[in-house]
């Protein structure tokens, strides 16, 4: 591996980090809140650090595949540790380990809290924890589009073919021409958003922070209470569509703005998504009626459907604590943590297309049993799927379920109870923030021990990754020279 | 008129053979001496043992006076670049045969200069489509992209028609069937008139609009089922094709093929067919896939006697439905005894397809009647001409000969004792070769003295 040029491309995204750390300092200024100061020392010494890195390294003519894991990998890490800097200085959150995870939550766009008390904390550093959510979501929206495919990570190469730009024969000017359509879009859902939370009666603030919590499908919210906290239908309805939208391909919103609608429908992704969140709506209502939690059929179908949304988009908003609902919910939340949105989505988990991609082989296989002699291919959007791309996904849901039975024994071994443990895991591994058990949607984090926590950060962007990214890096052969 | 063919192959013997019999200038260009050699001997028509794309020979051959150039080898690069090559030089109409898809644009090939792309593959395969379709149907034929349709059919004896001379159906039955162009009876083609009195175990070869033919099938087989599901033996281009035309009118349809590599290519490229890697005399494995209970079996594969064997296979285990593919003459004469129910071949379609483009005279296209042997020719009628203004049955028309089909830009009509021919018209004629001279003559008249 070209290591100075990995340290290279750190240093920069170091520098730009510690750009963006000036936004909340001057939203503390304009607050007058008190924070400022410790973004603007957070981004000097980040600006310090990044650009000795970035003279450190080298200019490499060309960025490989193992750089790329390097880059990618660490490169989240980095700008976490930046990222909590400001949090722990301003003594908002009190030590670093906590900030770290907060701000590892916030730019892996999970929305695992370690705060109790959220709307005592100032409006620099709830802006900040929106805004880590909001870039966050940039980098995963390129990250899946075009620079995973380009590594061949866990089947992404599925939509290569569907990212929308010139094919450009190198590596650079195709991401950075598939980046800027792609941020187009995004920014224009969150304006959108913006403005139609202002006009059902969020203030400015509110309405910001929350669609950048929404868009990057993360989850801080600026209350205690979440959502929920405003009691306002009109509020959650349009969470639920704009949450929904997020956890869409974002090359199927640009095809739709430049006049391809159809894209959506002829996207069997798109499809099983919607299909998926119908079923588990539906069943979450019936389960709610039978016991007759919620007053009226709109208020069970409008909070089975905040929560079915923003659990399987992995945004974790929450309007009610689910825990006290029948347990047929917990499972079903538990199942939409896992499946999480499509790719190409700011969401995490394992994705849709994988979740369908597994059922065909499943599918094959059967019948395979009645046509012993049968030659099968494996269809996705009306193309064939080569055996290999076939594989790489199986791999891939085989290897989140290892590190998902990992997480659950660690925790467990550490003396949580298992509903916990699970919840734990499946909500930072598929970067959806609220879990079950202990750390339930009317919990948080900030009770686990250290490791628990530091392990729960590892989780975070394995999971934000697509696991092989990072596990990659564990073995020997991608540090050595090639 | 000056015809160059490149590729002695199958299609362009057969194309060479029509051509040349009807006094063409055909010159047949082979690189291959060994097939050129083979071919030499049962042909009239001048040879040239050289690359067809070479622009050194195709400058030596003259391709200013050249009237038709098809590029017919089974290499579709060879042929484009042949085309291309011919068409700098001053060829007039450029005709390349192109199976690769890739080749089209929305069905129409990517070049220009090349005047008519043909496919055999996609020409038989629809071809097998429509006999399928059609219970009791032996061959189907288009001409004039569509517009006329021939379909042969075997007259069973328990049908209305059997018994019958043509006059009485007409008289019973008015508008409502067919004309038939075309018998062939014991091995032999004559073309009916009115006393000519259908027999069961003819062949009769019904011509007109799509919907009239389909109407007309009721008359000589009466039990019309429907089509559910098809076994497709022979997982290259056209069983594909065949497949995918098949699967999109909701039929299941499951592919054989003996090699594993022709069939992952085929399964890569049929979303809704079950794709089977199994030898197709491999009794066992067909019988657990439910060869008996096929609505319809279709052999097309290369091996033309595997083929005949499968079919055979395939109604001994009851399949409704038997098509095969056959380009030898012999063997295609045998299938009605074997039992099986309809033969295909590509080569015929092809060459059919190609001298729709030849001109001669008055005669804008010719073509064999698939495997009837009869001739179909086109003509065209310009104002003054004799024939203008006069109800057919007092023309005079040549013996064994029959107008099939009247086209006009308003449709096309199927003629009768009453029909007057108008100037413009086009004619479908329907002959045996013995007339073709004496309407050769009937058509090249000069205007009517007035």
């Amino acid at each position: 591996m070209n290591l100075r040029s990995v340290i290279r491309v750190l240093g920069f995204l170091l520098g730009g980090t510690a750009a963006s750390l000036l936004l909340p300092a001057a939203v503390s200024a304009i607050y007058g809140d008190g924070d400022a100061w410790s973004f603007l020392v957070s981004a000097a010494i980040g600006g310090a650090v990044g650009a000795a890195l970035h003279f450190a390294g080298a200019r490499a003519s060309n960025i490989g595949a193992r750089e790329g894991f390097a880059v990618v990998a660490l490169g989240w890490f980095a700008v976490g540790l930046l990222g909590g800097l400001p949090l722990c200085l301003s003594g908002q959150i009190p030590g670093y380990t906590d900030a770290v995870f907060e701000a590892v939550s916030g730019f892996t766009t999970t929305g695992a809290t370690i705060l109790t008390d959220i709307e005592s904390r100032s409006h620099g550093v709830l802006f900040w924890r929106a805004l880590t959510h909001w870039l966050g979501g940039m980098g995963i929206v390129v990250l899946a589009l075009a620079i995973l495919p380009l590594l061949g990570v866990g089947g992404m190469q599925l939509f290569r073919a569907e990212v929308p730009g010139p094919v450009a024969e190198r590596l650079t000017p195709r991401i950075r021409q598939t980046a800027k359509l792609l941020w187009g879009v995004y920014v224009l859902l969150t304006a959108a958003e913006t403005a139609a939370l202002m006009i059902a009666g969020l203030s400015f603030f509110d309405a910001v922070c929350h669609s950048f919590a929404t868009l990057a499908t993360g989850g801080y919210s600026t209350r205690n209470a979440s959502v929920g906290a405003y009691a306002n239908p009109a509020v959650e309805w349009i969470i639920i569509v704009f949450s929904l939208g997020a956890g869409l391909n974002f090359a199927l919103h640009y095809l739709a703005l430049h006049g391809r609608f159809r894209a959506y429908v002829r996207d069997d992704e798109f499809r099983f998504f919607l299909y998926l969140i119908a079923v588990a709506t539906a069943v979450l209502a019936v389960a709610l009626l039978a016991i007759e939690y919620y007053p009226d059929l709109h208020a069970t179908i409008r909070h089975a459907a905040f929560q079915v949304v923003t659990i399987i988009t992995t945004t974790g908003f929450s309007t009610a604590d689910y825990l006290l609902w029948p347990p047929v919910a917990h499972v079903i939340l538990l199942l939409l943590m896992v499946v999480g949105g499509c790719t190409g989505s700011t969401s995490g988990g394992i994705k849709v297309v994988r979740l369908l991609v597994l059922l065909k082989v499943g599918k094959s296989e059967l019948r395979k049993l009645l046509h012993p002699r049968a030659v099968t291919t494996l269809w996705f959007n009306d193309r064939a799927v080569s055996p290999q791309l076939a594989m790489n996904v199986l791999g891939f849901v085989l290897l989140y379920g290892l590190v998902f039975v990992f997480g659950v024994v660690a925790l467990t071994l550490g003396g949580r109870d298992l509903l916990t443990a699970t919840g734990a895991t499946a909500a930072t591994l598929g970067n959806v923030g609220p879990g079950l058990g202990d750390v339930g949607p009317a919990y948080n984090y900030g009770f686990l021990l250290a490791w628990e926590k530091w392990l729960l950060i590892v989780f975070m962007l394995v999971g934000r990754l697509e696991i092989f990214t990072v596990l990659v890096l564990f073995f020997p052969e991608a540090w050595r020279r090639s | 008129m000056k015809i160059v063919i490149i590729g002695a192959g199958a299609v362009g013997y057969d194309l060479a053979r029509n051509l040349s019999a009807s006094d063409h200038d055909v010159i047949l260009v082979e690189r291959d001496a060994e097939v050129l050699a083979a071919v030499q001997e049962s042909l009239d028509c001048r040879f040239e043992h050289a690359s067809g794309v070479s622009p050194a020979v195709l400058e030596r051959i003259g391709m200013k006076d050249c009237d038709l150039f098809a590029a017919v080898t089974d290499r579709d690069e060879i042929n484009i670049i042949a085309c291309l090559t011919a068409d700098r030089r001053g060829a007039r109409v450029k005709v390349a045969r192109v199976r690769d898809e890739d080749y089209y644009v929305s069905g129409h090939i990517a070049f220009r200069s090349i005047d008519l792309a043909i496919n055999p593959d996609h020409e038989a395969a629809h071809s097998i489509r429509e006999i399928l379709f059609r219970s009791g149907a032996r061959e189907a034929y288009r001409f004039l992209g569509g517009r006329v349709r021939v379909v042969a059919a075997t007259v069973e004896s328990d049908s209305y028609v059997a018994g019958k001379s043509l006059r009485d159906l007409n008289r019973e039955l008015g508008d409502s069937i067919a004309l038939v162009a075309a018998v062939v009876r014991d091995g032999e083609t004559l073309i009916p008139h009115g006393a000519t009195v259908l027999q069961p175990d003819d062949t009769v070869y019904f011509t007109g609009t799509r919907r009239l033919v389909d109407r007309s099938l009721y008359y000589v087989h009466t039990q019309q089922e429907p089509l559910q599901k098809v076994m497709i033996v022979g997982a290259n281009p056209m069983g594909i094709e065949l497949a995918r035309d098949l699967v999109a009118a909701k039929v299941r349809v499951k592919v054989v093929d003996g090699d594993p590599e022709r069939c992952r290519i085929a399964s890569e490229q049929l979303h809704h067919a079950l794709v089977l890697n199994v030898d197709p005399v491999d009794t066992a494995p067909l019988m657990d896939e439910g060869i008996g209970e096929m609505d319809g079996f279709v052999a097309v594969g290369v091996d033309e006697e595997v083929n005949i064997l499968s079919c055979l296979l395939a109604r001994r285990q009851g399949a409704t439905r038997t098509v095969c593919l056959v380009n030898r003459n012999d063997y295609v004469e045998l299938l009605p005894q074997l039992g099986i129910d309809a033969a295909v071949s590509p080569r015929r379609a092809t060459s059919a397809s190609i001298a729709r483009f030849v001109k001669r005279g008055a005669v804008v296209s010719s073509a064999q009647l698939g495997f009837s042997g009869a001739e179909v020719q086109q003509y065209h009628l310009p104002a003054g001409h004799p024939a203008v203004g006069i109800p057919l049955k007092k023309l005079g028309f040549p013996a064994d000969a029959v107008i099939g089909a009247v086209i006009r830009p308003e449709g096309v009509e199927t003629p009768s004792g009453q029909t007057v021919l108008r100037a413009g018209d086009d004619v479908l004629v329907f002959a045996l070769s013995s007339s073709l001279p004496a309407i050769e003559r009937f058509f090249s008249a000069g205007p009517r003295p007035s």
